[in-house]
C-alpha cells in the first residue's frame, strides 16, 4: 500500500514537473530572458514552489524589462530588452521628411544652414569615442581611448573656469592629454585628424537634401561645435562632396556653441537679419530648440544611432560592435533608403557574420596554404559571391553538394547516415514504403520489401523500422548498384574540379558538417583522388550527437567559425535547435536556387544535375535577402578602406548578431510567416510550408 | 477683376490675361494660393513687378488640409464640401476679400476657391488647366485620382467650367480636342498671347517669372522637360532621378541635353543625377516661356507625359510625349531596348506587341532597328510578338495556349514578373525553342526570352553580344546570349527547369484529381 501510495506520488511530482517545463517552454517562445534565467539559476533539485516564484518573478521582470538574470552583464542585459521594431522595417519606422516635401521648406527660405557631424557627415561608429580606438591604435598606446574621453572633459572643465564657456580646441585636449600619455602632441594630433578625415563619410540623405538646396540657388552655411581645426572639418567636407558653403561657423573659431544659443544671433548678424533661415540638425537642444530662439526655422533630423540602437545587438566587443551599428543605423535611419524586410534581414542581421565567415576563412586559407575553396551549395552560394566582393582576385569553385546527394554517394561508407536520413528521421511523416523507396530512387527494392512483408502501402513505423533496414542490409549490393552511375558522374565534375590541387577547402554553414565529411571520404579514401579535404562551418552543433565530429576538430581537418565543442562552448549551449535557431541561420545564407538532389551520367557520356523542388515563392525574397548581405558587406568594407584589420569579426561577435535575432521569434512571424520551407528535402515534396507552419509545429512540440 | 491662380502656368495665364485683356487703370487682384509653394516663395517679387493692384496669398492649403483630414474620416462628399467653403468664406474675410459683384477669372476652379465661387454661384471667366486640357476630361480625372473628394466634386459641381456659372471658357482652341466646339469659348492660345506681346511687356512678364538670362543653344540640341512625379507622390525621388537618365539614354537622340524643370519640381536635382553635363534651366519659370528666353532651336522638345510641350512647337523642330503608360514601364525600358537589339539583328520588319507601342518603336528607331511597332491587345497580325508587363492579365496558361494556336516565327518575352510566362507545366516540348538573353545593367541582372523555333532565330539570340551604353545614367547594358559554348550554365538551367516542370505537373496532378472528387461528389 505505502509503495503505491509513494508511486503515486511520483507520479503526481512527475506529472507536475511535465507541467512546469511546458509552462516555461511556451513563456520561452517569446521571452528569452526568462527561458535563459529558469535554465541557468533553477536547479531541478529545488523545491516546485521555489522554482514557480521563480519564475513568476522572471515573468514580472521580463514585463517590465527592468528586471534581468542577475548574472548578465550590462551589455548583455541590453540585449534582453532590445528588440527590433515590428510594425514596420526599421527604414521606415523614423518617417523622415520626404524630399519632395523638404525641397518645399526649403524653397520657402533664403538661407540653409546645416549642421555637420551626425548630420551632413556619418562616421562609421555609432559613438565618436570609438574613433580613438583606431587612433590609440597607431600610437601604440593601450588605453588610449579612456585618456582620450578624460583629457577632453579636463579640457572643457579649465575652459569653462577660464572663459565661462566649455569651448575648447584639438590643441587644448591634446595639451591635457599630456598628464597621462607623454606623446608628441603635434604627431597625435594630426593622426587623430587623419583618422577622422578616413573615416568621415557624407550622409545620403543630407546630400541630396544639399544638392536640392543648390540646385535652388540658395545661400548655404555649415554649423558646429566642434573641435577639431577648422581646415580638417573643410577637407572632410570637401572630400564629400559639400564644395559650395558661403560659410563655416565654428564653435572654437567663434568662441560660443551652437548649445549655449548664442551662435545662431551671431550667425544672423553675420549673414543678414532680414533673410530667411532654415537650419537642419540633430541635437534636439543645439539644433531644435536654440535656432528656433534665434528666429531659426528649426528641422531637427533625429540621430540615426539615438533612433537605430534601441533596435541593435549590445553585446559585441567595443569597436567591431560600435562600427557595426554606426554602419547599420548609417543606413537604415538615414531616411534615404526604404527597404524590405528580407534586405533588412540580410543587411542588419546575416552581412556581419558572412562577411567575418568569409574573412576568417580566408585567413585559414592563407594560414594552411589550401589552394581552392569548394562553396558547396545552397548555403555556399551567398558565401561565394561575399568571398569574390572581399576578395575578387581569388579562384573559386561553387560545388553542387547537399545532404541527400551526400548521403547517396556515401551509402556504401555511411551505411546508417542512410538508414536515417531515409527511413528513421521520415517516421514522424507517415510515409509508406513506396514514398520512401521514391525518395531514395530504389523502385527496385520493392520487391524484395514485398517478399519480406512490407508491401508499397506499409507505413513507416518506429516498430518495423529495423526489419526494414535488414531487408535493405540483406540487398545492400542492389543499393550500390542503383548508386553507382551518380557516383561515376559525381567523380567526374570533382576530378574535373580537383585537377592539379593538392589541398582543397570546403566551405559549409553546419552543423554535423555531413557534406564536407562525405566529400572527404568520397575524395581521398573512395576514390583516392590526390587532393586533401579541408573543411570549414560556421557553426558545429548537431542534435543526436555532440561530438560528432569531435577528432576532426582537434586534428584541424575541420573547422568552425562560431561555436564548437572546443571554442565558445556556451554560445553552442544557447544555440536552440529546438526552437528553430539553426534554421533561421540557414534562412540567411538561402539561395534562389533548388537545392540539388543529385549528379547522374547522361547517354553521351556527360553529366546531368538533378534539382530537388525548386521553392519558387521565395526566391525573390533571398534575392532581397542577399542583396542586403552584399551592400552590408560593401559599405562595411568601404568604410574601413584603411583598417583591414576592422573586418576582421569574431566568431562570438558574429553569432551574438545572429543570436539577437533569431531569438526573436516574434519578429520571423511578423515579417516572414509565408518564406516558403521544404522540411522534406530530398522526397520531391510539391507541397510548401511555410515558416509560420513550421514554427507553430516545432514550438509545440 | 479678381484673379485666381494656383500654379505657375495658371500664373502666367493670369499675367497675360491682365497685359492682354483689361485696360492698364482697371484695379486687378491675384489671388494665389499657398498649396503652390513656389507663389509663396516668390510672391515678393510678384508684389514687386506691379503688373497687379494687389496680390493676395491665400492659405488654401489649410483648407485642403481640412478637407484630407475629413476624408479620411471618411466623412460624406457633400460634408466636406460645405465645410471647406464655410473656412474659405472666413479666410477671404480675412482678407478683406469679397467676391460678390466682382468679375472673377478662375484658373482652375477644382479647388476650394473655385468650390467656393461655384456655392455662391458667383459668375467667373474659366481659364484652362494646361493646354487642350479644356476638352481633354479624362486626361483632368487622370491626374486627379489621388485626391478621391476633389474628383468627386469635378463631375458634381461640373468643373473646367462646365457649368452654368462659368460665363466665358478661355482656352486655347487650336489644341482642344477634335469636335469640340463650346460656344462659350474665347481663343486664349497663351503662346499666341505671348507673341503678341510688345517687347517691353514681354520683359516685364520675364521679369515677372525671374528670368534673366538667355541660353545659347548648340546645334541638335534636345530638350527635356520634366514633371513633379516625386512630388505627386508618383514615385521616389531617386527613381524620378533614374526614369529621365533612363529615358534621355533610350528615348531622346544624342545631342546637348537641356533640362527644364517642371515648376513644381523642386526637388530635382539634375546636375547630380545626371552622369554627363547637362544645362538645367530655372525651374521657377513656365516652360511657355522658353522661346523667349533661348536663342536657337531644339531638334526635339520632349516630355514623358505632359501638355507643356505642346506649346514648343515654335522654338523645337519636332516634339515627343508618350501617355501615362510611361509611368508604369519606364522600369522596362533597358529590356526594350535589348529587345529592340534583337529585332534589328534579326532583321523583322514588322512586330506587334500587348505593351507600349510608342516607348518601343522609339528605343527602336533609336537602336537602329526598323521594326514597326504596332499594338494589338490580343497579340494579332504579325509573326513576331512582343510581351510586355503592361498586360498582367494573361495567364502563363493563355500564353501558351495562344503559342500553341498562333504559330507565330518569334515570340519576345520582356516579362519581369512572370519570369517563364511561356511555360504552362505541360508544353514542355517548348524548352528546345527558348533562349534567354541575360542583361547585365550594373549590378543588376534581368533577362529577356526569346521562343522561336527557327534555328536561325535562335542562334541570334544566342550569339547575340551587345553593349548599349548609357551616358546619362552611367552605366551599361550588357546583352549576352547564353551562347552553346556555355555548358555548365545550361546544365543548370535545364536542371532547374525539369525540376520546375515536376512541380507544376505535381500540382496539375494534384488539382486534376481534386475536380474528379469533387465531381463525383456533385453526382
Amino acid at each position: 500500500m505505502l509503495s503505491r501510495l509513494l508511486q503515486l506520488r511520483r507520479k503526481i511530482r512527475a506529472g507536475y514537473h511535465r507541467r512546469m517545463d511546458r509552462l516555461v517552454r511556451r513563456l520561452s517562445m517569446s521571452r528569452r530572458m526568462v527561458t535563459d534565467a529558469y535554465y541557468g539559476e533553477c536547479d531541478r533539485q529545488l523545491p516546485l514552489w521555489r522554482r514557480g516564484i521563480t519564475l513568476l518573478l522572471l515573468c514580472a521582470a521580463a514585463k517590465t524589462g527592468r528586471a534581468f538574470s542577475h548574472r548578465a552583464q550590462p551589455q548583455e542585459r541590453l540585449d534582453y530588452t532590445r528588440k527590433t521594431p515590428l510594425a514596420h522595417t526599421e527604414s521606415h519606422t523614423l518617417r523622415r521628411p520626404g524630399y519632395a516635401s523638404l525641397a518645399k521648406q526649403i524653397l520657402l527660405h533664403d538661407v540653409i544652414s546645416f549642421d555637420i557631424f551626425d548630420t551632413l557627415l556619418f562616421r562609421p561608429f555609432d559613438d565618436p569615442t570609438a574613433v580613438f580606438y583606431l587612433v590609440g591604435e597607431k600610437l601604440h598606446v593601450p588605453s588610449f581611448t579612456r585618456y582620450r574621453v578624460l583629457a577632453e572633459k579636463q579640457a572643457r572643465q579649465k575652459a569653462k573656469e577660464r572663459t565661462g564657456y566649455n569651448e575648447v580646441t584639438l590643441s587644448d585636449i591634446y595639451t591635457q592629454l599630456q598628464r597621462y600619455v607623454a606623446c608628441d602632441i603635434e604627431k597625435a594630433m594630426a593622426i587623430e585628424c587623419e583618422t577622422e578625415l578616413s573615416l568621415l563619410k557624407a550622409n545620403p540623405y543630407m546630400k541630396q537634401v544639399y544638392r536640392m538646396a543648390l540646385e535652388m540657388g540658395k545661400t548655404l552655411i555649415a554649423v558646429s561645435d566642434m573641435y577639431l581645426p577648422e581646415d580638417v572639418i573643410v577637407k572632410a567636407l570637401e572630400q564629400n562632396g559639400y564644395t559650395q558653403f558661403t560659410r563655416i561657423f565654428l564653435s572654437q573659431v567663434c568662441g560660443f556653441s551652437k548649445r549655449s544659443g548664442k551662435l545662431f544671433p551671431f550667425v544672423k548678424q553675420e549673414m543678414g537679419e532680414d533673410k530667411r533661415y532654415l537650419h537642419l540638425g540633430d541635437n534636439p537642444i543645439a539644433d531644435r530648440v536654440r535656432p528656433r530662439q534665434a528666429g531659426f526655422t528649426p528641422c531637427l533630423y533625429l540621430n540615426v544611432n539615438r533612433a537605430g540602437n534601441p533596435h541593435r545587438c549590445a553585446d559585441l566587443t567595443a569597436l567591431v560592435g560600435s562600427a557595426y551599428r554606426g554602419i547599420v543605423n548609417n543606413r537604415l535611419y538615414s531616411g534615404a533608403y526604404h527597404e524590405t524586410p528580407f534586405f533588412e534581414y540580410g543587411y542588419a542581421h546575416a552581412g556581419l557574420y558572412v562577411m567575418g565567415y568569409c574573412v576568417w576563412i580566408h585567413e585559414r586559407v592563407k594560414e594552411k596554404g589550401i589552394e581552392k575553396l569548394l562553396f558547396l551549395s545552397r548555403d555556399g552560394d551567398i558565401l561565394q559571391k561575399a568571398y569574390a566582393l572581399l576578395y575578387p582576385e581569388e579562384q573559386t569553385e561553387y560545388l553542387y553538394w547537399s545532404r541527400s546527394a551526400a548521403t547517396r554517394l556515401t551509402a556504401g561508407y555511411f551505411r546508417n547516415e542512410f538508414f536515417l536520413r531515409y527511413i528513421k528521421y521520415k517516421i514522424s511523416r507517415g510515409i509508406t514504403m513506396a514514398q520512401m523507396l521514391d525518395a531514395m530512387e530504389l523502385p527496385s527494392m520493392q520487391v524484395f520489401l514485398s517478399n519480406a512483408g512490407f508491401p508499397p502501402d506499409t507505413v513507416l513505423t518506429k516498430e518495423n523500422y529495423e526489419d526494414i533496414v535488414a531487408v535493405f542490409m540483406a540487398h545492400w549490393d542492389k543499393v550500390e548498384e542503383a548508386y553507382a552511375p551518380g557516383q561515376r558522374a559525381a567523380r567526374k565534375v570533382l576530378e574535373d574540379k580537383l585537377r592539379g590541387v593538392k589541398s582543397a577547402a570546403a566551405v559549409d554553414v553546419g552543423w554535423a558538417a555531413s557534406g564536407v565529411s562525405a566529400l572527404k571520404v568520397l575524395v581521398e579514401d573512395l576514390w583516392g583522388l590526390p587532393c586533401q579535404i579541408y573543411g570549414f562551418v560556421s557553426g558545429a552543433n548537431y542534435l543526436h550527437d555532440q561530438q560528432v565530429i569531435e577528432a576532426p576538430l582537434l586534428t584541424g581537418d575541420i573547422e568552425s567559425y562560431m561555436f564548437s565543442q572546443r571554442n565558445n562552448r556556451a554560445l553552442r549551449r544557447r544555440h536552440r535547435v529546438g526552437q528553430l535557431y539553426s534554421v533561421f541561420i540557414e534562412m540567411m545564407l538561402a539561395s534562389p536556387s533548388p537545392s540539388f538532389l543529385q549528379y547522374e551520367e547522361t547517354e553521351n557520356g556527360g553529366v546531368a544535375l538533378r534539382f530537388d523542388c525548386p521553392e519558387t515563392e521565395g526566391y525573390e525574397s533571398i534575392r532581397q535577402m542577399q542583396k542586403g548581405i552584399l551592400t552590408f558587406i560593401a559599405d562595411y568594407q568601404k568604410a574601413f578602406t584603411q583598417y583591414p584589420y576592422m573586418l576582421r569579426v569574431s566568431g562570438e561577435d558574429a553569432y551574438h548578431v545572429c543570436r539577437f535575432i533569431i531569438s526573436q521569434p516574434g519578429y520571423f512571424r511578423r515579417f516572414f510567416s509565408d518564406y516558403p520551407v521544404n522540411r522534406a528535402v530530398g522526397t520531391f515534396s510539391h507541397k510548401m510550408e511555410t515558416l509560420s507552419t513550421l514554427m507553430d509545429r516545432e514550438y509545440q512540440r | 477683376m479678381i484673379y485666381y491662380a494656383l500654379t505657375t502656368y495658371h500664373v502666367l495665364c493670369c499675367v497675360l490675361h491682365r497685359l492682354s485683356f483689361l485696360p492698364k487703370e482697371e484695379e486687378s487682384v491675384l489671388v494665389l494660393s499657398d498649396i503652390h509653394r513656389n507663389s509663396v516663395a516668390f510672391l515678393n517679387r510678384y508684389r514687386e513687378s506691379g503688373i497687379f493692384s494687389r496680390i493676395v496669398l491665400l492659405p488654401e492649403s489649410d483648407v485642403m488640409a481640412t478637407a484630407k483630414y475629413l476624408e479620411r474620416k471618411k466623412m460624406p462628399t457633400g460634408f466636406i464640401y460645405k465645410k471647406c467653403c464655410r473656412d474659405m468664406g472666413a479666410l477671404l474675410k480675412n482678407e478683406r476679400l469679397s467676391l460678390a459683384g466682382q468679375d472673377l477669372a478662375l484658373c482652375p476652379d477644382h479647388f476650394p476657391f473655385g468650390w467656393y465661387v461655384r456655392r455662391h454661384r458667383y459668375p467667373y471667366h474659366c481659364m484652362e488647366e494646361g493646354c487642350g486640357v479644356l476638352s481633354d476630361r479624362a486626361f483632368a480625372l487622370s491626374n486627379m485620382q489621388r485626391n478621391k473628394t476633389q474628383a468627386k466634386l469635378f463631375t458634381r459641381l461640373g468643373c473646367f467650367g462646365d457649368n452654368d456659372c462659368a460665363i466665358e471658357l478661355l482656352g486655347d482652341r487650336d489644341h482642344q480636342q477634335p469636335g469640340y466646339n463650346d460656344p462659350r469659348l474665347t481663343d486664349f492660345s497663351v503662346a499666341k498671347l505671348l507673341k503678341a506681346l510688345p517687347a517691353g511687356t514681354l520683359q516685364k512678364v520675364l521679369a515677372f517669372f525671374g528670368v534673366e538670362e538667355t541660353f545659347s543653344l548648340a546645334p541638335h540640341s534636345v530638350l527635356l522637360l520634366t514633371q513633379h512625379l516625386a512630388n505627386l507622390g508618383l514615385m521616389p525621388l531617386p527613381d524620378q532621378h533614374r526614369f529621365y537618365t533612363l529615358f534621355a539614354d533610350l528615348l531622346l537622340p544624342k545631342g546637348p541635353l537641356m533640362i527644364k524643370p517642371h515648376p513644381d519640381d523642386i526637388a530635382g536635382t539634375y546636375h547630380a543625377a545626371f552622369h554627363t553635363p547637362v544645362q538645367v534651366l530655372p525651374f521657377a519659370m513656365p516652360s511657355e516661356l522658353l522661346p523667349y528666353c533661348v536663342k536657337g532651336t531644339f531638334s526635339l522638345a520632349a516630355a514623358a507625359y505632359s501638355t507643356s510641350v505642346r506649346t514648343l512647337s515654335n522654338v523645337a523642330q519636332d516634339t515627343l510625349c508618350f501617355d501615362d503608360r510611361i509611368l508604369k514601364n519606364w522600369r522596362y525600358l533597358p529590356q526594350y531596348a535589348a529587345a529592340a537589339r534583337f529585332l534589328k539583328a534579326a532583321g523583322f520588319p514588322r512586330a506587334v506587341t500587348d505593351g507600349d507601342e510608342g516607348v518601343l518603336s522609339q528605343v527602336c528607331r533609336l537602336q537602329g532597328a526598323s521594326t514597326t511597332i504596332t499594338r494589338d491587345e490580343n497579340l494579332l497580325g504579325a509573326d513576331v510578338v512582343i510581351f510586355s508587363d503592361l498586360n498582367e492579365s494573361r495567364t502563363p496558361k493563355q500564353t501558351a495556349a495562344f503559342l500553341r494556336q498562333h504559330p507565330v516565327r518569334c515570340a519576345i518575352f520582356l516579362q519581369e514578373t512572370e519570369q517563364h510566362a511561356y511555360f504552362d507545366g505541360e508544353n514542355r516540348d517548348i524548352f528546345p525553342y527558348v533562349r534567354p538573353i541575360p542583361l547585365q545593367i550594373g549590378d543588376e541582372q534581368k533577362v529577356i526570352t526569346v521562343v522561336s523555333k527557327e534555328d536561325i532565330l535562335m542562334k541570334t539570340a544566342e550569339n547575340l553580344n551587345e553593349t548599349i551604353e548609357l551616358p546619362h545614367t552611367g552605366l551599361t547594358i550588357d546583352l549576352q546570349g547564353i551562347a552553346r559554348a556555355e555548358r555548365d550554365k545550361i546544365r543548370v538551367l535545364e536542371g532547374v527547369l525539369a525540376a520546375t516542370e515536376k512541380r507544376l505537373n505535381d500540382y496539375i496532378s494534384e488539382d486534376k484529381a481534386r475536380t474528379a472528387e469533387s465531381g463525383a461528389q456533385a453526382k
